[in-house]
């Protein structure tokens, strides 16, 4: 994993909060882990789905800076199915998503987006 | 450890949504099965960093050491299982111009056996979680048919198909 430098988010958790300020400006407020890779998948031109363990010590690391929350599924609506665990972009988060985003319309994205706010 | 639970959960449901979007394209079991296992192993490193943060994190000292001895136990065996079946072809080449393996060839089967072996050392450990045991039944399956093209004699004109690293 690369080594972050302090106050910095890692490629991938710019690459997430990007993918989930377009969801949410596709009119998809939350998110769920599969949904998320699959957008990423399609942003990435990639052919493969991030790993399960990257994307999800990912998601962590990112509530605990507090740009995104999560919450469980109501039980009726998973319909039988495992209940999914709902993202949500922060107010901060969708800050720090949209500077991401104006960086790379400026063809700045050597420059790692700045977090507003260090993990405890 | 309530968030290795909310973990796990979160992986169940992601396996699930997997499995279903792959089967609503189309896509046969077998190309979903190793589409879920290159996922896994892509994130494996990520996964145990993750994990030895939360056993550093959140478990007593005596939780740390019976999870370390269960996993190392799992890993000799594993192993062990792993050797064994190498040792086959190994002693068959000693007999036999039908099984012709080079070090590739061993070092290739040895993964897939290796790898197989933790997985279905993992889906035993979780055994209320259908999308693992799914994903190691596949896998499982998987060697074993590439396990049975290993035991077939190679024809006459070429030897090729008793050389594992040579399938792919």
């Amino acid at each position: 994993m690369p080594r972050r430098k302090p106050g910095t988010l890692l490629p991938l958790e710019t690459e997430i909060l990007e993918a989930a300020l377009s969801m949410l400006r596709s009119g998809q407020a939350t998110f769920h882990g599969f949904g998320l890779a699959q957008t990423m998948r399609e942003q990435t031109g990639s052919q493969a789905l991030t790993g399960h363990g990257t994307l999800y010590k990912a998601l962590s690391r990112l509530e605990d800076f507090g740009l995104l929350t999560s919450r469980w599924e109501d039980a009726a609506a998973a319909e039988g199915r495992p209940r999914r665990r709902l993202y949500e972009l922060t107010g901060q988060g969708a800050r720090v998503a949209e500077q991401a985003v104006a960086d790379d319309v400026d063809h700045a994205a050597v420059r790692p987006s700045r977090v507003a706010s260090e993990p405890a | 450890m309530p968030i290795a639970r909310r973990r796990i959960d979160e992986i169940d449901a992601d396996l699930h949504d997997h499995i279903a979007h792959e089967r609503t394209d189309g896509i046969g079991d077998w190309r979903i099965a190793l589409s879920i296992a290159a996922r896994m192993v892509r994130g494996l490193a990520a996964d145990a960093s993750w994990r030895s943060q939360m056993i550093a994190h959140h478990s007593t000292r005596k939780e740390v050491t019976k999870m370390s001895k269960s996993a190392r136990r799992s890993a000799v065996r594993v192993a062990l299982a792993t050797a064994f079946i190498l040792l086959l072809p190994l002693v068959a080449m000693q007999f036999t111009d039908d099984v012709n393996w080079s070090l590739a060839d061993f070092v290739f089967a040895g993964a897939l056996l290796g790898g197989t072996g933790l997985l279905l050392e993992v889906a035993v450990r979780k055994p209320g979680n259908i999308a693992y045991r799914a994903a190691a039944i596949a896998i499982g399956l998987a060697a074993i048919v590439l396990g049975g093209q290993m035991t077939r004699p190679a024809s006459r004109s070429s030897v090729a198909c008793s050389s594992p690293a040579r399938w792919l």
